[in-house]
């Protein structure tokens, strides 16, 4: 059976729904399975399903469908109504009566009765459920790729379905899919009763606790403003104070806060607004030390738009800036409301952290010192100890200090060390994705060690001494040549898999599904 | 030869109310030799010989109304046959007064003014697709979605065949064209569908979706309750209507 062309038939038999739905059921009542499944994996399922139960095999894509239903339900059902969004199409409503006007987001219904769309809509929203009746793919795909929907209830032709779960399954989204019974774009019908039953639907899981992307973000914005933070630092009106704070506020996307938000949420017990604050603002804290040593180190005079600290305070004023914030990084955390136990654990978390990336800093700057291109094997290092550490410390220094457990942190540096990594190999790529076509090379570009590896070792120098001289052309020529943009993306590719794999055995469901749509958000050009 | 200026008094809600006041104080104070349309696409379906008439002139012309690509297919709809020799656009989506009015002097008469009008239904809001036949490649999903019969297969050509079938706002056919050759001239969210020479098919894809998210803002739920209160609304009008209805039915039955 091939998984590229599926057979997309939907039993026309109620009964034969009705006995495949229930076996897929029963089957996932006695193997759980933490989602999210893949699309491969729910055809793995599927196709042991079908075989073992002889079901015809043009089935297996609507029996996929049960499979990811089954595997879902209970954490759609966990999510309050007013968080689910139905998703009805409009090709169920009655075309020669209907009298109903699109807007942007589709049909304006007016419930006048004369096709089932009107009953559905009455039943969800008054359950709480927002509705939408749309045609295609493209509203509901956006709706899923902004992230901020909880969860969606779909019903759609199977050929819908089936393009759908490429963006469900990228963003990780909790949703369940039912299958209309008649294709065709016109005047399709419904099964009535299976969609009324997932509306409907309600569940219990223990401990979970879905994790909103933009609650997280929100949450941050209103730790990061002048009154907030101030109250948070030490602060009383000294010049050293006022530029540490500055930095705090000027610009950037306060991703690392973010990750650290996320987590500590996942594990807390009860959330702790002191100790939320000490701890997204303490990474932050690193975070803005390393840059403005950063921009010393590099020389370079703006970011965010605007100078940095040493050009316009002067490399000295700057260091201690740096400094002072490391301290205040690690006072956070000491004197914040946690445990001793976890304090030491997360004092653990960040100083191992701010001491790797130092190290990955120190490695660098050598290999500039030294004029050499690092090899792919010590590039992939300086990127560990650089970006994987950081998100390593955002986000175990979050989940430590929420409760979670040794495992649960081994988990999530695995993680951290492949989308890490990931991360950095994705950033070097995009410099090669300009509108013009156009590559624009970093000093440390992995696409250049991969360069390297490719040549003999005179070629290497020769090469090496045009690029010192600024001649970068021939590097885009062999980069080329040598398709080093594919190879680099292979390798992107096996570390997003990678990342994701780590996420396997994590047992807080709303953090695991969270990490996924974090990978999945990050990576959505390449996944 | 004298010059002669048509204006597009757009119905829908594309373009600015001072750019329309600053034309309409311009048009009725000037030596102008000035044809005003209620509304361009209204009158391609309503006044087609009308519309025939007024732009086959040799006169040499400025046309202000939206994206040029749209007029020009919006007249190739209606099958005015013109070279646009003599003709001249100005795209009100995105001119500012100033160069409005600049252009406009330039086509002042010595001779004194003449105004014609030309009103198009009221009632219809006149929203429908027109197809840009020099992307079009007849692959016909347009017609195969549309469930309003809309577009209609005729001779290997995709045509647009029931304009009054298309549903307000709807621009979902437009979206799903692999060519990007589907124009609603009344598209507010502008590019390819609105009529702008765009032709990036990735791009446009990434502005729809752009469209799409200034749409549903920073807060999902909060515009789909917005959304929800609006559909409403129409419902709540909907009931309205039938009950005064039936009053006048039941006023008819009664002997006054």
């Amino acid at each position: 059976m091939n998984i590229a062309v599926l057979d997309l038939v939907v039993p026309e038999v109620k009964e034969t729904r009705a006995e495949i739905r229930g076996r897929v059921e029963e089957y996932f009542k006695q193997n759980t399975v933490i989602p999210p499944v893949s699309y491969e994996g729910l055809f793995e399922f599927a196709g042991k399903l079908v075989e073992a139960n002889s079901w015809d095999n043009k089935y297996l894509a609507f029996t996929m469908v049960c499979c990811g239903n089954a595997i879902w339900r209970n954490v759609v059902g966990a999510i309050p109504y007013n968080r689910r969004v139905l998703m009805l199409p409009q090709c169920l409503r009655n075309s020669n009566l209907c009298k109903a006007e699109s807007d942007q987001l589709g049909l304006l219904c007016r419930e006048c009765g004369e096709c089932n769309i009107s009953f559905f809509i009455q039943e969800a929203e008054k359950l709480g459920y927002e509705v939408l009746v749309t045609e295609g793919t493209t509203v509901t795909a956006q709706m899923i790729e902004s992230g901020q929907i909880d969860a969606v209830i779909g019903v759609g032709c199977m050929e819908v379905l089936q393009k759908l779960f490429v963006s469900i399954g990228k963003y990780s989204i909790p949703g369940i899919g039912i299958p209309l019974l008649t294709c065709g774009c016109k005047d399709t019908l419904a099964d009535m009763d299976w969609i009324k039953e997932e509306i409907h639907h309600i569940s219990e899981i223990k401990d979970f606790r879905l994790l909103n992307f933009n609650q997280a973000r929100a949450k941050i914005d209103s730790i990061f403003i002048e009154e907030i933070l101030s109250r948070i630092l030490g602060h009383d009106g000294n010049e050293a104070e006022k530029i540490a704070l500055k930095s705090l506020l000027l610009g950037g996307n306060r991703f690392r806060p973010f990750l650290t938000m996320l987590t500590y949420e996942a594990f807390c017990k009860s959330f702790n607004v002191d100790i939320a604050n000490s701890i997204t603002v303490s990474v932050e804290c690193f975070h803005k030390a390393s840059l403005i040593h950063d921009d010393i180190e590099d020389n370079d005079d703006t970011r965010y738009g605007t100078e940095t600290i040493h050009a316009e305070y002067g490399v000295p004023i700057a260091i201690n800036t740096g400094d002072l914030l490391i301290g205040e990084g690690y006072r956070l955390i000491a004197e914040s409301e946690l445990s001793p136990e976890t304090i030491r654990d997360c004092m653990l978390i960040i100083s191992r952290g701010h001491r790797t990336l130092s190290v990955g800093q120190g490695a660098e700057l050598s290999a500039i010192a030294n004029g050499e291109i690092p090899s792919l094997k010590e590039t992939l290092k300086i990127f560990e100890n650089k970006t994987a550490a950081a998100f390593k410390v955002s986000l175990l220094l979050g989940a430590s200090a929420g409760g979670a457990d040794k495992e649960t942190l081994s988990i999530l540096d695995k993680f951290s060390h492949n989308i890490g990594i990931a991360y950095q190999i994705k950033d070097d790529l995009s410099d090669c994705h300009g509108n013009t076509g156009d590559i624009e090379i970093r000093r440390f570009s992995i696409l250049l060690s991969m360069v390297f590896e490719k040549l003999s070792s005179d070629k290497r120098s020769s090469l090496l001494e045009e690029f010192k001289n600024g001649q970068s052309a021939k590097v885009f020529e062999l980069i080329k040549e040598y398709k080093i943009q594919d190879e680099t993306e292979v390798l992107l590719m096996s570390c997003i898999n990678e990342a994701k794999r780590s996420l396997e055995n994590l047992q807080n469901l709303g953090l695991k599904i969270a990490l996924h749509e974090l990978v999945g958000k990050i990576f959505k050009d390449y996944l | 030869m004298s010059k002669k200026i048509i204006y597009c008094n757009c119905g829908g809600d594309i373009i600015g109310d001072k750019i329309k006041e600053t034309v309409n104080n311009f048009l009725y104070t000037e030596k102008v030799d000035a044809v005003q349309l209620s509304d361009l696409c209204g009158l391609c379906v309503s006044e087609k010989k009308d519309i025939q008439k007024i732009f086959s002139s040799s006169q040499p012309t400025l046309i202000l109304a939206c994206h040029p690509r749209a007029v020009k297919k919006l007249l190739d709809f209606v099958g005015v046959k013109s070279n646009y020799e003599n003709i001249s656009f100005l795209n009100l989506r995105d001119t500012n007064e100033t160069e409005i009015l600049s252009s406009l002097k330039s086509y002042c008469n010595e001779e004194p003014t003449i105004q014609t009008e030309h009103f198009s239904e009221k009632e219809w809001p006149s929203w429908y697709p027109v197809l840009d036949y020099s992307r079009c490649t007849a692959c016909g999903q347009c017609s195969d979605f549309c469930l309003f019969g809309v577009y209609e297969k005729v001779d290997g050509k995709v045509k647009v065949v029931n304009p009054k079938g298309c549903k307000n706002n709807c621009p979902a056919c437009a979206r799903i064209c692999p060519e990007t050759a589907i124009i609603f001239p009344k598209y507010k969210q502008g590019g390819a569908i609105s009529g702008t020479d765009s032709i990036d098919e990735v791009a446009e894809h990434q502005r729809q979706s752009q469209d799409l998210k200034t749409i549903l803002g920073s807060d999902i739920y909060k515009a789909l309750e917005m959304r929800k209160a609006k559909r409403q609304s129409i419902i709540k009008a909907d009931a309205m209507q039938k009950a005064i209805e039936e009053r006048d039915k039941a006023k008819g039955n009664e002997p006054i």
